[in-house]
């Protein structure tokens, strides 16, 4: 009988201990919460999502002539809804800071920070990060921004801007779509669109910048069409109109609908033939016309068909008359 | 400074003779600055330093000695009672740690009492209260200043106090006998261990300095294979030095011992060699992290 005893510890007690410290060692210091002053921290100018409303603007009565009244008034109305929340069951959700230069600054939560601001708190929880290299800070943003409803083209651009800039400061290759793909983990197509709208030109910004051009997959369109003139063109006609174009493709029927309406008339339909008859004679007597009577001399006046293209024939040429006319008084 | 806090919530694992090896070890053969702070309720570590009296009124009712600055006739003295103990912090008073007979070391010892009411708080603010009162303590430039290292004996438990003391510390050492129960504290350690360094700045981090075999018999094939087994699991954790069970530990402690400190034994006494061994390798592997 062999009385060789061996010992161990229990599986799950040392898989206990195992996991454990791995835990504490790769992921050393990402739950460092506090109760932070609210003095301490400040909104971090360089976010690329910019509330409309500051620190500042709190507590002062809005200006009716502030070109942004009525945003201004909804997302104060937001905050102080917020507030009241915050009044009654404090901030649920811990804010995201960092430190630099002694100051911290917001990741994430600039509402809720504005928010206990109005609700009167004087501190906030947050939870504190090391500063991040800069890439990693705008990406961290730009999750925080870019999967909200609210954002408008120009704000995603914004982002996009500051994302593209720190990333070139940091990597010799340019930002390309595949890289775009990449860092922010979004679709082949999506990531296609982003760079176009980084890489499109004065013109296309600024319709983006004045919000006549909110949609991204037009950028595409936009940026894709060949011709330079072309594309000039119509971006110039983008500036004029008044409505929301959402694709190229809406953008063409809204223009031909529009030219249709203004520029010609339907002269309504008859069902007798002797109602065209009657006019059509008429029409002849007039002396600018009389010279084309051989023309209509052979109608067969029991045929729609007949009459119809006689009709035609007899408006093209009084049209012709008619602009003849318009262009002899402008000469 | 390093703040070394000794913990295992077990008992009986060794926390007080490491406590004293190392309070011993850094001011006797590292001629260092050292403060030792016993946050445990059965007060042995201040014992060890200071004649400890007993108050038969309280249960538990070990209570600091008279200071050896306090003089009742002095007006600067009438501000408090003469005895100070380490469980002051927590109640907002100040400390006043007492000179042993090491001439490096000095001590700020247990009140029974007042550390069980301190680990028994519950109120949500209280404990919050407590987990960070020795840590503003021990960053009081004065404490920085005076001292170069500070040992703290934890109680065994892992309730505020212990808390306290992690939130204070740079380095912890857990000491453990190579046995089923005792193995099962360390994991409960660990986790608290983890807590604070998710917790804490990654600047500031806390160095687990690892598990140190204590009581160690290397005949017994439990001790031997329990420690194997660990070391498998989280070679880097496990020191690489043990303290064998000895019965020396024991008659240093005794009242009127000779000598006082096993650092004072001979240099060929097997037991100093084992200690100095094992306190050489908890100096390296603090020197991980530079404070």
């Amino acid at each position: 009988m062999s009385t060789k005893k061996s010992f161990s510890i229990p599986k799950g007690l040392a898989t206990g201990i195992r996991t454990s410290i791995q835990s504490a060692t790769t992921h050393h210091g990402q739950l460092h919460y506090d109760i932070m002053a609210i003095e301490a921290i400040e909104p971090d100018p360089n976010n690329p999502r910019k509330l409309s409303i500051t620190k500042d603007e709190l507590f002062r009565p809005l200006n009716k002539n502030d070109t942004h009244y009525e945003k201004k008034l909804k997302e104060l109305t937001a905050l102080h809804d917020l507030a009241e929340s915050i009044k009654r069951v404090g901030i649920r959700n811990a804010i995201e800071v960092y430190k630099e230069d002694n100051r911290y600054k917001i990741i994430s939560g600039e509402r809720r920070y504005l928010a206990a601001i109005l609700a009167g708190q004087n501190f906030v929880p947050a939870r504190i990060n090391q500063k991040f290299e800069e890439l990693k800070l705008r990406y961290i943003q730009w999750v925080e921004n870019i999967n909200r409803q609210d954002l408008s083209l120009v704000e995603k651009y914004n982002n996009l801007l500051t994302m593209a800039s720190a990333f070139t400061k940091t990597s010799p290759t340019p930002l390309t779509a595949d890289i775009l793909r990449e860092i922010l983990g979004i679709s082949e197509t999506q990531a296609y669109r982003y760079h176009c709208l980084l890489n499109a030109e004065p013109e296309i910004i600024d319709l983006v910048k004045s919000e006549k051009l909110t949609n991204l997959k037009l950028v595409q369109e936009l940026s894709c069409i060949k011709n330079k003139s072309a594309r000039l063109k119509i971006l110039a006609e983008l500036q004029k109109t008044g409505q929301e174009v959402t694709s190229l493709n809406q953008f063409k029927k809204l223009k031909e609908k529009k030219s249709s309406t203004a520029s010609t008339i339907h002269l309504g339909k008859v069902s007798h033939p002797h109602t065209a008859k009657y006019l059509l004679q008429l029409i002849l007597k007039d002396a600018k016309f009389n010279q084309h009577q051989a023309r209509f001399a052979t109608i067969n006046w029991h045929s729609a068909k007949d009459i119809n293209h006689a009709f035609k024939t007899l408006l093209r040429l009084i049209e012709q008359e008619f602009n003849r006319a318009e262009s002899a008084i402008d000469a | 400074m390093r703040i070394i806090s000794i913990v295992n919530n077990k008992g009986g694992v060794g926390k007080t003779t490491v406590s004293r090896i190392l309070a011993e070890y850094f001011s006797i053969v590292k001629n260092e600055k050292v403060l030792a702070l016993d946050l445990d309720p059965q007060a042995n570590f201040s014992n060890r330093y200071l004649k400890m009296e007993v108050d038969s009124y309280q249960e538990e009712g070990k209570i600091p000695p008279i200071h050896q600055d306090y003089d009742k006739n002095d007006p600067d003295s009438a501000h408090w009672d003469g005895r100070s103990s380490i469980a002051s912090i927590f109640f907002g008073e100040p400390v006043f740690p007492y000179q042993t007979y090491i001439e490096n070391l000095e001590v700020c010892p247990s009140h029974s009492a007042r550390l069980l009411l301190a680990e028994a708080v519950t109120r949500e603010e209280v404990v919050q209260k407590v987990y960070d009162q020795l840590a503003k303590f021990l960053s009081l430039e004065e404490v920085k200043k005076s001292y170069d290292k500070i040992i703290i004996d934890t109680p065994p438990s892992k309730g505020p106090v212990t808390i306290s003391a992690l939130r204070a510390s740079t380095d912890i050492i857990i000491p453990s006998i190579m046995e089923p129960q005792v193995i099962e504290g360390i994991y409960g350690m660990i986790h608290l261990w983890k807590t604070e360094k998710l917790r804490r700045a990654s600047d500031n981090p806390l160095n687990l300095i690892g598990i140190l075999p204590n009581s160690y018999m290397p005949r017994a094939i439990i001790h031997k294979d329990h420690l194997q087994s660990l070391k498998q699991e989280i070679p880097d954790y496990v020191l690489d030095a043990v303290i064998a069970r000895r019965l020396i530990y024991a008659e240093v402690d005794a009242d009127g011992a000779m000598p006082r400190s096993i650092f004072l034994y001979p240099n060929m006494n097997a037991a100093k060699q084992e200690i100095m061994r094992a306190c050489k390798e908890i100096e390296q592997r603090m020197n991980v992290y530079v404070y």
